[in-house]
């Protein structure tokens, strides 16, 4: 029987309908697995769905865009004569900084022709507008309107005009999906400067981030500059990060260069570190070896001439100590 | 005991109704996720939920349970949150207001229902917190969850009063009937 409603009240039809939840169930928590257990490509399917709707989520944001500049607009009309004065103040400090800065560059090329410094390529970089937020409390997300056939490679570090924003953790052919610095699950390897200590900058929802792992903390003083150390290869380094401050916890933390609230536009890098060693070095053989010798792969065992087998890579006992399990290419590269 | 007759009309409407709740929440969502732009940071409600709830709890013939999961799954992956927990949530939920629409017929209280909408919104935030803890995630302070919750709060009745009023579902038969009844300003009277 159903009712005027439409809810079928009959026995079977209540019985099949809790199945099709069942399974339902089942099959979103199959989903959830998934994803936590194979995130890259979880997040290649979801980014498919935004490539999609991007062009949707782009119509939809340009209104809303367009309203929250006019109230702006508003905002700044109404502080036109006090802005005026601040910048003009603003544009005289920074002529100062142009002299210095022109100086500090012709010395710095002098140097380095002095020393023939080879310094690393030119990063090259993408530029694209946020066209979406995750606006939940979940995820401290955003969606960029460039993705794979731009150029755009996950893990990419994003950046808009000042600092750190974050990182590409989902990439789709249009749009790529940017995790921002203050989400819980952003960890950054970073330097402070000038002391030159290494932290790692953890995301946990407020705006500043916190440091962790910092060593000696009481060498750090507010105002110290943050920048990416570079380890693990996924940053370039010294990317701007923000400054140094003490948290209303008493914990140090990162106020971050980049503006997260008013994210217009960004940059993606694209930075892909040359500095992987493929080859061994020359005590090492890598090529056939020369008539005569009895010729083996690398992990192959040879006979020497008691017959004892010996592999021809065997670390020493005191390296087989430490990370003898480990690839050597990798351990190079790292 | 016979099975009612579900005319082509009847059917025509539903099936309009289905695709106007799609079409709702596919637009809560796009508006949920665009960005503020230079707006001050602050919670975003979730419209997407206030929507589902609404139909759940006033129109549930047009919010069966697949097209419920599959709107649920579509938010997962346009908001970027925990993929599938955040559906199982929703589904979840949403029984728990169908399970009150089919135990409380209309004509129901509207706080009554706005309080139960509001439980299952904590539901659904609730639930996902646990299942990332659960495994191993990073799930956010509580604390965090409870400015979501608050915003989502109130968008319920302005979205319900919106749906309700502005776009006028949700109302019974009788309640359409009696308002085409009713003398328009102009004199037409409507069909």
């Amino acid at each position: 029987m159903a009712r005027e409603d439409g809810i079928a009240e009959g026995g079977a039809a209540r019985a099949l309908r809790r199945i099709l939840l069942a399974c339902l169930c089942v099959g979103l928590l199959a989903v959830f697995v998934f994803w936590r257990i194979d995130s890259p490509r979880a997040e290649r399917m979801r980014m498919g769905v935004v490539d999609a709707l991007g062009p949707l989520v782009e119509q939809v944001s340009g209104p809303l865009d367009f309203l929250s500049e006019a109230t702006v607009d508003f905002e700044n009309f109404v502080r036109v004569y006090e802005q005026n004065d601040a910048l003009r103040r603003e544009i005289q400090r920074l002529r100062a900084w142009r002299e210095s800065a022109l100086q500090l560059e012709q010395e710095n090329a002098r140097l380095r022709a002095l020393n023939h410094v080879r310094l690393a390529p030119t990063l090259g970089f993408v530029t694209g507008e946020m066209i979406g937020d995750s606006g939940g409390p979940f995820l401290a997300t955003g969606l960029a309107n460039v993705g794979a056939r731009d150029g755009v490679e996950d893990g990419a570090a994003v950046m808009d005009g000042s600092g750190l924003v974050g990182r590409v953790v989902g990439l789709g052919r249009r749009a790529s999906r940017v995790l921002y610095v203050t989400d819980y699950s952003s960890r950054i390897p970073v330097l402070i400067r000038p002391s030159g200590r290494r932290a790692i900058l953890s995301g946990d929802g407020a705006r500043a981030p916190r440091l962790d792992f910092l060593e000696d903390p009481e060498g750090v003083r507010p105002g110290d500059r943050i920048v990416t150390s570079g380890d693990g290869q996924v940053f370039p380094p010294d990317l701007a990060v923000g400054i140094a401050v003490v948290g209303p916890d008493g914990t140090p933390r990162a106020r971050l260069a980049a503006d997260l609230e008013r994210l217009e536009f960004v940059r993606i890098l694209r930075y892909r570190p040359d500095t992987t060693i493929d080859r061994p070095g020359g005590l090492i053989r890598n090529g056939p070896l020369p008539d005569g010798e009895p010729e083996a792969v690398d992990g192959e065992e040879i006979e020497d001439e008691s017959g004892a087998a010996a592999p021809l890579d065997a670390p020493s006992p005191e390296a087989s100590a430490g990370d003898a399990t480990e690839n050597p290419v990798a351990s190079a590269s790292r | 005991m016979s099975a009612p007759v579900v005319g082509p009309v009847a059917a025509a409407r539903r099936l309009a109704a289905m695709a106007a709740l799609a079409a709702l929440v596919l637009g809560a969502l796009l508006v949920q996720a665009a960005p503020m732009g230079p707006l001050p940071d602050g919670p975003v409600p979730d419209l997407a939920w206030c929507v589902l709830a609404f139909f759940v709890l006033r129109k549930p013939q047009a919010a069966p349970l697949g097209l419920v999961a599959l709107l649920a799954i579509l938010r997962d992956a346009l908001l970027g949150g925990p993929l599938g927990a955040g559906a199982l949530s929703v589904l979840l939920a949403t029984e728990a207001l169908r399970w009150r629409a089919r135990e409380l017929p209309p004509p129901r209280s509207v706080w009554g229902d706005w309080v139960w909408a509001s439980l299952g919104y904590a539901g659904v935030l609730g639930l996902q917190w646990l299942l990332l803890g659960v495994s191993l995630g990073h799930p956010p302070a509580l604390s965090a969850l409870v400015p979501h919750l608050v915003a989502t709060v109130l968008a319920i009745p302005l979205v319900a009063g919106v749906l309700r009023y502005g776009l006028r579902i949700g109302a019974s038969p009788r309640q359409d009937d009696e308002a085409r009844r009713l003398p328009r300003p102009f004199g037409r009277s409507a069909s």
